[in-house]
């Protein structure tokens, strides 16, 4: 069997892109694939375009020969431009290795774990009583573990956010939803790396003990010094690693224990082949897998397949709850998709990823979505 | 697919036991393992038969999940014994897997990295020219990499061993070894675990710079804090892990970069699932595996299966030498068919499986125990094999 095509397809689904990436081959065997860096899309499907130049007329079946000349060619390792390319195409090579062999992905990655893949939901509420009312339908809805928010925009000034006036909200509101739901619930929230080391600090410390399971992306992850001074300013737990864009970058997080929860992306740090070492190391230290899934089907079901072949795993994120309907999981798209349900993700039993892609939806100009820039009161940018 | 039986068969090959476990469904495929617990076969094959017990009536596909219950059922985790056992079985699941799917094992692994897999061998017999010689020969027959023997003194005779005379004489014909073969070979040497760290730091002084590329195991592996303090005495690279038991055994030593090549022994480490996450964080360190293969054709088939889907690869150790092939650990009446060897390397094979074929009638033979030596020295104290 051969590459025959690799063709990317970045393409507007609900409120955002998706960056599809299709490998057909000489047997008629194809294969998708989703990068996750989204609103770069354009420079991810440039980056799938070099690749292609030297993909066409090879194995697809040496999906890990692959991913090492792919990520070591061109001398200049790494990045997250060209690990989410890689992993689309990486994941695009399992299905079609498990189309080839007639099996589920999960079955190439050492086999089931699991009949089902448990999610987490997240909502949000302008004020305490709004979140209250969310979480309570969350959990009603069958969930037990959910991502908080407090949603107060400004309404004259969208994009001005001020961390500490947030935290000190956020802090008082989220102890009253815990009050409200009680202890059983598994609550976090993500801060999407909008605060400083202090500012997170305080926000923990303002907080009564199991106010929150867990914290995830408080700050900017470059640092994983940063981090290691944070852990020692709070008991909280860290749910950490949606940015990382490959097992180095993981590597210090899982070491020296600075991430209790491993927020993998597949569709970022570098597919299957990447996650299956970074699962198998997060193992090694008792830390679960909680992955990002912001994406679309293909993400989704990928995965799931990966949550299906490991035993460390808590849960996946899920972006269809009574908190959010994004409109990500197109069923017009993507007429064969996981099966999505309150609080599971279940796979179909199907050889491959178990996802089809209506290929005639794909063909609308590209449209540019670029994430809110947020702004402080004095104009200078803060991260969103 | 269902688990109808597990069987674990303790057979003389050679010099010595093998324990290949057999893993038959109800699908008529089956698969082989073996476990590497040299000398110890008997407990090994009693928590293969604890296993058992489960195994039957499970789907051998899953066999990441039953890893896990194999590892951490009856709440006292881990160990050597249950390790090896849990390798064999593994290896055994990998096998009915590659056969029910019609592919080789490398394609569930991750796919083929390359298509032969490069060997390391060693010198055998006493300190000497014949030793120059027999790493000579090695060189002319393609082996790049070798292991040269050290000085065994009285090991399996009156099975006294000094480490101090050892290193002296061993370092000695080292030096002029080198001297004869030039920069092209890469030279290592196994101490077998039978220095302290003393010890060891002498012997490496002794020689000059680029004497040897590589010592491996010089102490036990208990302490990786032992293998920090011999870090600091000697820039040779080490090559170590073949006891290690498991992932958390290698651990340290990889994320410390303790040891420079990872001998992880498939047979002993937990099979393919436990190997195979040991070299994808090997990876993350940039340390190759060189795997520890000192036992019969499923071990080799197996480590032929891991080195073909890893990136970081250096060589497999090989009995495939003039003078160990002797010893037969590979005998063709009981494995009809097994990898292929061709100059200094294997073949990777195509076919489905682990490619190895065991004949069942020559497996009959009452248990023979083996004992490696018990070495002493001269005050009669215990010390290392």
């Amino acid at each position: 069997m051969k590459i025959k095509d690799v063709k990317p397809f970045p393409v507007w689904v609900g409120t955002r892109n998706q960056m599809l990436v299709k490998i057909e081959t000489d047997e008629g065997i194809y294969g998708w694939g989703e990068s996750g860096v989204s609103s770069r899309e354009l420079a991810v499907e440039g980056a799938v375009k070099h690749y292609r130049e030297f993909l066409i007329g090879r194995d697809p079946m040496r999906r890990g020969a692959l991913w090492q000349e792919m990520y070591r060619s061109q001398y200049f390792e790494g990045g997250r431009v060209l690990t989410g390319a890689i992993s689309a195409i990486d994941i695009a090579l399992h299905d079609i290795a498990g189309k080839k062999l007639g099996v589920p992905v999960y079955e190439l990655l050492g086999g089931k774990h699991r009949d089902y893949v448990p999610t987490f939901a997240t909502g949000g509420g302008k004020n305490a009583d709004e979140m209250i009312k969310m979480a309570k339908a969350i959990i009603a809805s069958g969930f037990n573990c959910f991502r908080i928010h407090l949603d107060d925009s400004d309404e004259e000034d969208k994009n001005l956010y001020e961390p500490r006036e947030h935290i000190a909200k956020f802090a008082e509101a989220v102890t009253q939803v815990r009050k409200a739901v009680g202890t059983a619930p598994v609550i976090g929230t993500d801060y999407h790396h909008r605060l400083s080391v202090a500012e997170a600090a305080s926000l923990c410390q303002a907080m009564p003990s199991h106010t929150l399971d867990f914290l995830e992306e408080p700050i900017r992850d470059e640092s994983p010094e940063a981090y290691a001074t944070l852990r020692s300013m709070t008991p909280v737990p860290f749910a950490i690693g949606e940015e990382f864009s490959s097992k180095w970058q993981a590597l210090p997080y899982i070491e020296k224990g600075l991430t209790n929860y491993m927020r993998v992306d597949v569709c970022n740090i570098g597919g299957l082949t990447e996650s299956m070492k970074v699962a198998g190391w997060c193992e090694a230290h008792y830390i679960d897998l909680m992955p990002h899934n912001p994406l679309g089907p293909i993400c989704v079901a990928a995965t799931a397949h990966l949550a299906t072949a490991v035993p460390n795993f808590s849960w996946l994120e899920i972006r269809e709850s009574p908190g959010e309907r994004l409109g990500f999981y197109s069923k017009e798209v993507f007429p064969v998709q996981p099966k999505i349900e309150p609080g599971k993700v279940t796979l179909l039993n199907q050889p491959g990823l178990g996802v089809e892609v209506d290929e005639s939806k794909l063909n609308e100009p590209f449209r540019f979505a670029e994430m809110p820039h947020l702004h402080r009161r004095d104009g200078s940018h803060t991260n969103w | 697919m269902k688990i109808t039986d597990v069987k674990p068969f303790p057979v003389w090959v050679g010099q010595r036991n093998q324990l290949l476990v057999k893993v038959e469904t109800d699908a008529g495929i089956s698969g082989w393992g073996e476990s590497g617990l040299s000398g110890r076969e008997l407990a090994v094959a009693g928590a293969v038969r604890h296993y058992r017990e489960f195994l039957i009536g499970r789907n051998p596909m899953r066999a990441g999940a039953l890893w896990q219950e194999m590892y951490r059922s009856q709440y006292f985790e881990g160990g050597r014994v249950l390790t090896a056992a849990i390798s064999a079985l593994d290896i055994a699941l990998h096998d009915i897997k590659g056969k029910a799917l019609k592919v080789p094992v490398y394609q569930l692994l991750g796919g083929k990295h390359r298509d032969f897999i490069p060997t390391m061998a060693t010198t055998k017999g006493p300190l000497g020219p014949d030793m120059i010689q027999q790493a000579k020969d090695l060189l002319a027959n393609g082996w790049i990499c070798m292991r040269l023997s050290s000085d065994q003194m009285g090991i399996g005779k009156d099975n006294l061993f000094e480490p101090r005379e050892s290193i002296a004489a061993t370092a000695e014909w080292f030096i002029k070894t080198r001297a004869s073969v030039g920069r092209k070979a890469v030279l290592g040497v196994d101490y077998h675990h039978r220095l302290s760290v003393a010890e060891a730091a002498s012997f490496l002084q002794m020689m000059p710079s680029g004497t040897l590329d590589f010592i491996e195991e010089p102490i036990r592996d208990e302490s990786p804090e032992a293998y920090e303090t011999l870090r600091k005495l000697t820039p040779v690279p080490f090559a170590i892990g073949e006891e290690f038991p498991s992932k958390w055994a290698f651990l340290p030593y990889v994320e410390k970069g303790l040891t420079n090549y990872a001998r992880v022994d498939i047979c002993n480490v937990g099979g393919f699932t436990e190997a195979m996450k040991v070299a994808g964080w090997c990876e993350a360190h940039y340390i190759d595996l060189l795997p520890h293969n000192p036992l019969g054709p499923i071990c080799t088939a197996a480590s032929v299966h891991l080195g073909a889907a890893v990136p970081n690869f250096s060589w497999l150790e090989t009995w495939k030498n003039p003078w160990d092939a002797q010893d037969r650990h590979d005998d063709a009446r009981i494995f009809p068919v097994m990898m292929k060897f061709e100059k200094a390397h294997f073949v990777v094979p195509d076919g489905p499986g682990l490619g190895v074929e065991v004949n069942e009638a020559a497996l009959n033979e009452p248990f023979r125990p083996w004992e490696a030596p018990h070495l002493h020295r001269r005050d009669g104290s215990y010390t290392n094999w």
